[in-house]
């Protein structure tokens, strides 16, 4: 799929795009978007991967890679987590608790479409196997868990101890490490951990020039590159979509319809081939940016407020932020990206109007506008139509943005499709 | 009585022994895989060394701490996981057994701290004793319980395929429904759809749930489009969509069952040219146009194809519309399930079409004439029974031979043909139409009386004399003459009815030919 797409923005235009390169990119602003915790711990976790292993003696590259992308994405199962489990305060009940592990299992999935990342996606899954068999999802005991696994789940407690989070005060880190080795942690692994961080160097998050070159060695090796130019633009989308079914299933399947109408539209409106498929691609992209907003916010029953609505209004922008280390997916990312804006101009984010806005970007947001009206998204608001529009009558001005007056009555919608243009 | 005494120990003397042990693994390891090597002996040799280093070392773990816990855990997981269950749990316990004793001869053959001997023999004690089998046991029981219910599931259902007859396929409605329905319960599918095309029976069974909500239909928001948020839209684009809603396309998830049989139908022959790779597939078929992906909200599906040749094919579809996705596990059976179930339907169809061969005629297609004389001895026999009558009508073509020595051989090739379709479509399904020999055919006309069977005669008469048999752009006039006789009012069997027939055909011919003739009774 995707043949004269790939061939001529990869193929013909840029040839020598590093194609590993704007894949390791792209999911770092991914985790970084869609990060919890707090900025920069998937990041650091990657980077104290990276240099345990080579301390360890680790020295195949491609094995470190792996790592390093194990540690990038370890939490991003958690992406299919309720908030409200993940921001949770105090012991989680038995129950949650379950929620919870499965978010290894997710991140294993999400891992995995990536094929180059299959190594990535079983240290993921492992990476809360505890020295004493009695961490999840497996129960592995001691060394059934795999080294490199074992060289994430420490980074990642580490790191947790670090800013003070799960077990301790941040000073007490080396004494926390040493208490816990040979019951959560390999005891070989603890001392050189330590090590490194009494280098300086756990604290680090910028790569030296070494480790960059270790990173980047995956782009010359052979067999990845293939891999990777046989289905580069189905292996993104499939990643990014995965990510935003995990998320939101609602919207995934939503992607999936918009970018069957919109091939089917272009087709009638005698597209060329190339840019049919920058339209289907585009069509099942266009909402990924919605991973990097609460499901209570996707989810609300009943009118968003105005901070809500500011909030929702920035998915095109994250998604635009995500597609940018990609260098074939200029228009892509351009119709994404466009594709609230609307033709008489009272559109997000820009406010262009008419022929100013892509061609492609135009059909999306018609593509989008009529899978809305057709299937439900969201759960059914509860309000009365007439309720509602009393409520946003009286309420303009004062508690909603005015200009979101000037919205409703350009283009006089009912209160229930006002989600429509979001 | 066990646990007193093991707690008789002191930490720092187990601790130290299980450090000593912990020493000299690999020199225990080795001997303990000379003990239990033909335990284990369905694995590979790297495989089973691994387990038994797994057991050795957890044992020796019980031992610093005193608790045989840890210990039991670990065989269970052996038993579970690694091993598939392929162990039973007196197996199970040998091994356990066969690591403690490892562990005591070890000890007594080489120097070791005091007091060593006691504690390895105590906590093998403990390990022996009752209470542990019978935790060992339930343990093992309660962690089979899954795997075995799925495996016995599984086994019973390749079981009922196994057991499959032609006359469940062909007459038994509920067929796919109990196959399907118990496939989707062990795959834990939410949607499945099947479908087998053949020339003897069609099967067809589709259970989709999981539908997406919709809440007006595409033609509906044309107008909401068209005026509300007209200043929203780009005209050229909104023309474009009128366009495409025009001509009925829909995007979404359709369920309705006569689309999806035609849907799937049409989708087939494509389906079999470029079958999907053999795996689980993932939510993204980026081939829009996959039916498959279009009848339900397909998550992760698996499909199967059951071709068996060009004209019987079928194809078995199931999806999961949420995580997890199916596993490889879950795809081996699917094959396994699919490539039983092809065998099965290979059979019957062979089956049906070695028994066609043999009673019809190859040319015409209607029953041959050993088949003829098997109804008829079948169709008197119940004349006899109910005391009914039955009637036989004799048809022979007037003229053949110039037709055939006129327009040439094909030509009369295609008129016994043409009539025989004639004949099956005009007459009722219960009358019985054979070829009897070169031009001639033969009807059983069942529970007839004298005037049906006249009647029937005249019916084939009419009904040839009033076609237009035309080959070629060339239209010949055509004729048959027909001789009817009846049993049991005009002969004694079998042989004597159709004599009957024959000589009435004769005499239909002697009389100027295109007419009926009914045989004089048998006393005159």
């Amino acid at each position: 799929m995707f043949e004269a797409f790939f061939n001529e923005y990869y193929g013909k235009r840029n040839p020598n795009a590093r194609l590993f390169h704007e894949l390791l990119e792209a999911t770092s602003r991914v985790v970084n978007l869609v990060e919890y915790k707090d900025a920069h711990h998937s990041d650091r976790v990657a980077l104290n991967c990276l240099r345990l292993a080579r301390r360890i003696g680790v020295s195949d590259r491609t094995t470190l890679a792996q790592v390093y992308f194990a540690g990038l994405l370890h939490d991003i199962g958690e992406i299919g987590v309720p908030d409200n489990l993940i921001y949770k305060k105090g012991k989680l009940s038995e129950e949650e608790f379950q929620v919870l592990t499965t978010h290894t299992a997710i991140g294993e999935q999400i891992a995995s479409q990536v094929p180059v990342l299959a190594t990535a996606a079983r240290l993921i899954l492992w990476h809360h196997e505890r020295w004493d068999g009695t961490g999840y999802p497996e129960g592995l005991t001691m060394n059934e868990t795999p080294m490199l696994a074992q060289v994430v789940s420490l980074c990642d407690a580490f790191d947790n101890i670090r800013r003070g989070g799960l077990f301790s005060k941040p000073e007490e880190w080396d004494k926390e490490l040493t208490r816990f080795a040979g019951i959560q942690f390999n005891p070989a692994l603890v001392h050189p951990l330590i090590e490194l961080t009494e280098e300086g160097l756990a604290d680090d998050i910028e790569c030296s020039p070494e480790e960059e070159e270790v990173l980047n060695s995956m782009e010359i090796q052979d067999d990845v590159i293939a891999q990777l130019r046989e289905d580069y633009i189905s292996i993104i989308i499939n990643f990014l979509l995965t990510l935003l079914e995990a998320k939101h299933k609602e919207s995934a399947l939503h992607s999936k319809r918009v970018a069957r109408l919109c091939r089917r539209m272009g087709m009638q409106m005698k597209l060329s081939e190339q840019e049919l498929q920058t339209l289907v691609i585009a069509g099942n992209l266009h909402d990924v940016g919605k991973v990097g907003i609460q499901n209570s916010i996707l989810d609300k029953p009943g009118m968003l407020d105005d901070m809500e609505y500011t909030a929702i209004q920035r998915h095109p922008q994250y998604a635009a932020t995500i597609l940018e280390p990609l260098s074939g997916f200029g228009e892509v990312r351009a119709a994404v990206l466009h594709h609230h804006e609307r033709w008489n101009g009272c559109g997000y984010p820009d406010g262009v109007s008419g022929q100013d806005i892509p061609l492609l970007a135009r059909v999306l947001h018609l593509c989008d506008l009529a899978d809305a009206l057709t299937h439900i998204r969201t759960v059914p608001r509860h309000f009365p139509t007439e309720q509602v529009r009393y409520v946003i009558e009286d309420g303009f001005g004062s508690y909603f943005d005015p200009d979101l007056s000037q919205y409703f009555e350009a283009n006089d919608l009912e209160p229930g499709e006002q989600e429509d243009g979001i | 009585m066990a646990a007193v005494e093991i707690a008789a120990f002191g930490h720092d003397e187990r601790l130290e022994v299980a450090l000593h042990l912990k020493a000299h693994e690999g020199e225990i390891t080795e001997q303990i895989c000379q003990r239990c090597g033909k335990l284990l002996e369905f694995l590979e040799q790297e495989e089973s060394s691994r387990v038994l280093r797994q057991l050795l070392s957890s044992a020796i773990k019980s031992l610093g701490e005193g608790d045989l816990g840890y210990f039991l855990l670990t065989l269970i997981r052996l038993a579970t996981r690694n091993l598939h269950l392929q162990l039973r749990i007196n197996e199970v316990s040998l091994l356990g057994e066969h690591a403690f004793i490892t562990l005591v001869d070890y000890i007594s053959q080489n120097p070791s701290p005091v007091r060593s001997r006691d504690i390895v023999e105590e906590t093998y004690l403990k390990f022996t004793s009752d209470e542990v089998r019978v935790k060992l046991f339930q343990d093992y029981m309660h962690l089979q319980e899954n795997v075995l219910f799925r495996q016995v599931e599984e086994l019973s259902l390749l079981g009922q395929v196994s057991q499959l007859s032609e006359s469940d396929l062909v007459r038994d409605a509920q067929i796919p429904e109990k196959l399907m329905g118990r496939l989707m319960a062990i795959l834990q599918a939410d949607d499945g759809v099947a479908f087998f095309h053949s020339q003897f029976f069609r099967v067809i069974y589709s259970k989709l749930i999981g539908q997406e909500r919709t809440r007006q239909d595409p033609a509906q928001i044309l107008e909401m489009l068209g005026t509300k948020m007209l200043p929203s839209l780009d005209p050229q684009v909104l023309t474009a969509f009128k366009n495409v809603i025009k001509q009925g396309f829909y995007w979404g998830v359709q369920h309705k069952e006569r689309e999806i049989n035609e849907m799937l139908e049409e989708y087939y022959p494509r389906f079999h040219a470029n079958p999907p790779t053999p795996k689980v597939q993932r939510i993204l078929d980026f081939d829009l146009d996959n039916p498959l992906t279009q009848i339900c909200a397909a998550h992760s599906y698996m499909t199967y194809d059951l071709h068996i040749d060009d004209a019987n094919y079928g194809l078995i579809f199931v999806n999961r519309a949420n995580p997890p996705d199916f596993t490889e596990e879950d795809f081996r059976f699917l094959t396994t399930f699919g490539g039983a179930l092809r065998q099965i339907i290979g059979n019957v169809i062979l089956t049906n079409r070695l028994k066609e061969m043999a009673t019809t005629d190859p040319l015409t297609g209607v029953n041959n004439r050993r088949q003829f004389e098997t109804f008829m001895e079948i169709e008197l026999t119940r004349a006899s029974r109910y005391s009914h009558s039955v009637g036989l009508a004799m048809v022979d073509i007037d003229h053949f031979k110039q037709i055939n020595d006129t327009y040439g051989h094909q030509v009369g090739d295609y008129v016994l043909v043409e009539l025989c379709e004639l004949l099956t479509e005009g007459l009722r399904a219960t009358e019985i139409i054979s070829r009897y020999g070169g031009e001639e055919f033969t009807v059983i006309i069942p529970q007839a009386d004298y005037d049906v069977t006249l009647v029937v005669g005249e019916k084939i008469r009419s009904l040839v004399e009033e076609h237009k048999f035309e080959y070629d752009g060339v239209e010949f006039p055509l004729t048959v003459s027909v001789g009817v006789a009846l049993f049991p009012q005009m002969a004694v069997n079998r042989n004597g009815l159709i004599e009957m027939a024959d000589k009435a055909l004769y005499q239909a011919k002697r009389n100027g030919r295109n007419r009926v003739c009914m045989a004089a009774a048998e006393e005159n």
